[in-house]
């Protein structure tokens, strides 16, 4: 139970961090680290395809998007930092809000733990692989036609 | 579902091998890049023959994929990119399967493999002059059609919540008490919407914005695709698949906004160009005419000799056979435009929408003054410099047109010289063909 509980403090503490620290790189690392966490706790709550489709858009595209962003473009990490005044310490009401709520939801029925039924995955791998299948193979054409139009048009642009 | 249509996915591993034969073009000197093109000319074809000699048929009946398939390899020949021809292909694919498709993901699926293509294409096809105006009409049509999937998608998971299937034949089957005892369809009133998004791209009003400037941005051999084939594949699924299992209110007032807009619009107009996009919703406004009054054979045929006047429009370079053109579409008698256009009224007085045939008739009149603009204009401006060939200039005014020296065709004299002298037989003789209902019904 106190893992579980755990877990979603570490969503408050994370998102504290995330624009606590001085670091831009730091900052995204701590990203990652939320989004993973609610990763966790959306499977602990028992909605695995939502948890699934978080990871795979936020870590695989989003972080990874951000990466580039401060690889490729040079962030003035202090000048950044002179923006920032201080608006990560709203999250600490919310610390407090959550720790107080706690004890009024905190009886022997409600148990939050890992049960792995897995019914979303179920359904939606029925849906996907079996019920509409073909469709999956058409979008495969649209994913296709997006990529290859993508390209060249970048292509053209540069002749 | 998938082991059904195995055979019609298999057209995708083709796909693949065309682009891998394209591909080595560029590596092996003795692939010519023309035999790539011959090949995926052929294919849509080919494709399409293998349902015939598959079937058990006696009797050979054509139906609308075999036209889109004809359609698709003849319009492939004005284009010179490989790449716009693999385009071509994909959006063929995305034909064929809307053709077929009875479910609302594949209807959506297919619908965006098209518009996808399209914007893609769109912003291929620039010439030197007007690369901006191609680059902005994709746009606009690249976002105004995003929003459109959005709409189709939000009344289309409505529809997947009350009915908790997506099958165009079992959504019909919900009804709810309405007033009176008397059982209403549940799904109609969202139907109607998803068939908004269809009437987007098809160019009807008042989601016909994206229409004057895509006419005006791009070059003529994408146009000739986009008045024709997207049209056909439309109404076909829309005669095929939708009207018969989907029930929907009417589409009277897009048909009458349409043909008001249409043709109200279009005297302000400086470009040609623009002049024949307002002249495609007027036609647009007709076609949905037709389809209100449940005349789809009349819708056909129109659309038939729509496309047609569209094939010689956009490849035309003599400028007194242009207004012939224009002529046709504008429905005066000798020529084969009047007959569809009556036989889409007559479909409409027999159901009893008077009052529409009488705006109708009106649009038509009034529309008959910029098409006998244009003839005035093309006969009478020998005075001036003697011009015999139309220039693609993209949205400028039709006096600057004729000041152009003619360009570089894309096909040798002999090719433009026989298809358009086939079309003008078509347009001549057609109403020989097309007279017999008038003949049987007076």
């Amino acid at each position: 139970m106190y893992l579980e509980h755990s877990f979603i403090a570490l969503l408050a503490f994370l998102s504290f961090t995330i624009s606590w620290t001085r670091n831009v790189f730091m900052s995204l690392m701590y990203s990652i680290l939320l989004y993973i966490n609610s990763f966790v706790v959306l499977l602990s709550l028992g909605f695995e395809f939502l948890a699934i489709i978080n990871v795979l858009v936020y870590v695989g595209a989003l972080a990874v998007l951000f990466l580039f962003v401060i690889m490729l473009l040079e962030i003035p990490s202090t000048e950044l930092r002179a923006y920032y005044r201080g608006y990560s310490a709203l999250i600490i009401p919310f610390f407090g809000i959550y720790y107080y709520a706690r004890s009024f939801w905190l009886s022997n029925s409600t148990i939050l733990t890992f049960i792995p039924t897995l019914e979303s995955i179920n359904s939606v791998g029925y849906a996907f692989y079996i019920v509409y299948a073909d469709v999956l193979v058409l979008n495969s054409l649209i994913l296709t036609i997006a990529l290859f139009g993508a390209l060249v048009l970048a292509h053209s642009q540069s002749n | 579902m998938l082991w059904y249509s195995l055979i019609e996915l298999d057209f995708l591993i083709s796909l693949i091998i065309v682009i891998v034969y394209g591909l080595f073009s560029l590596r092996c000197k003795n692939i010519n890049l023309t035999d790539v093109y011959f090949i995926s000319r052929l294919l849509p074809i080919t494709f399409i023959i293998g349902f015939y000699v598959e079937s058990c048929n006696t009797v050979f009946y054509p139906s609308i994929d075999l036209l889109v398939a004809i359609l698709t390899s003849i319009v492939m020949g004005s284009f010179r990119n490989f790449e716009s021809i693999l385009l071509l292909l994909l959006a063929f694919v995305g034909n064929i399967f809307m053709l077929h498709s009875i479910d609302f993901m594949t209807f959506f699926i297919t619908l965006e493999a098209q518009n996808f293509c399209f914007f893609v294409l769109c912003a291929l096809m620039s010439s030197k002059i007007s690369s901006s105006f191609n680059v902005e009409a994709s746009i606009k049509f690249f976002v105004l059609s995003a929003f459109t999937s959005g709409v189709l998608l939000y009344w289309f998971s409505h529809i997947y919540l009350i009915t908790g299937c997506t099958t165009f034949s079992l959504i019909n089957n919900f009804f709810s008490i309405g007033e009176a005892g008397t059982y209403v369809n549940s799904t109609s009133f969202f139907s109607y919407f998803v068939l908004c998004a269809l009437l987007f791209k098809l160019g009807a009003a008042p989601l016909h914005l994206w229409v004057t400037h895509i006419y005006s941005g791009v070059k003529r051999n994408l146009l000739l695709y986009i008045s024709t084939i997207p049209k056909l594949s439309l109404f076909g699924f829309w005669f095929n698949n939708f009207q018969t299992t989907v029930s929907y209110s009417s589409v009277l007032l897009f048909s009458l906004f349409s043909l008001i807009l249409g043709s109200f619009s279009a005297y302000n107009q400086p470009a040609l160009r623009s002049l024949f996009a307002y002249s495609t919703i007027n036609e647009m406004g007709l076609m949905l005419l037709a389809v209100e009054s449940a005349g789809f054979h009349a819708l056909f045929q129109h659309l038939g000799l729509y496309i047609i006047s569209q094939f010689l429009l956009w490849n035309l370079h003599d400028k007194n056979l242009f207004s012939i053109v224009a002529l046709t579409l504008a429905g005066l008698p000798p020529l084969a435009g009047f007959f569809g256009k009556a036989f889409i009224f007559w479909h409409a007085s027999t159901v009893g929408l008077f009052t529409t045939l009488l705006v109708a008739l009106i649009c038509t009149v009034v529309s008959l003054v910029y098409y006998l603009r244009i003839i005035r204009l093309f006969y009478n401006a020998s005075s001036a410099i003697s011009l015999r060939f139309l220039h693609y200039t993209g949205a400028c005014s039709i006096r600057r047109s004729m000041i152009i020296q003619p360009t570089n065709t894309i096909y040798s004299m002999e090719t433009r010289v026989a298809l358009t002298s086939l079309c003008v037989v078509l347009l001549f003789f057609l109403p020989i063909f097309v007279i017999k209902p008038f003949v049987c019904f007076a």
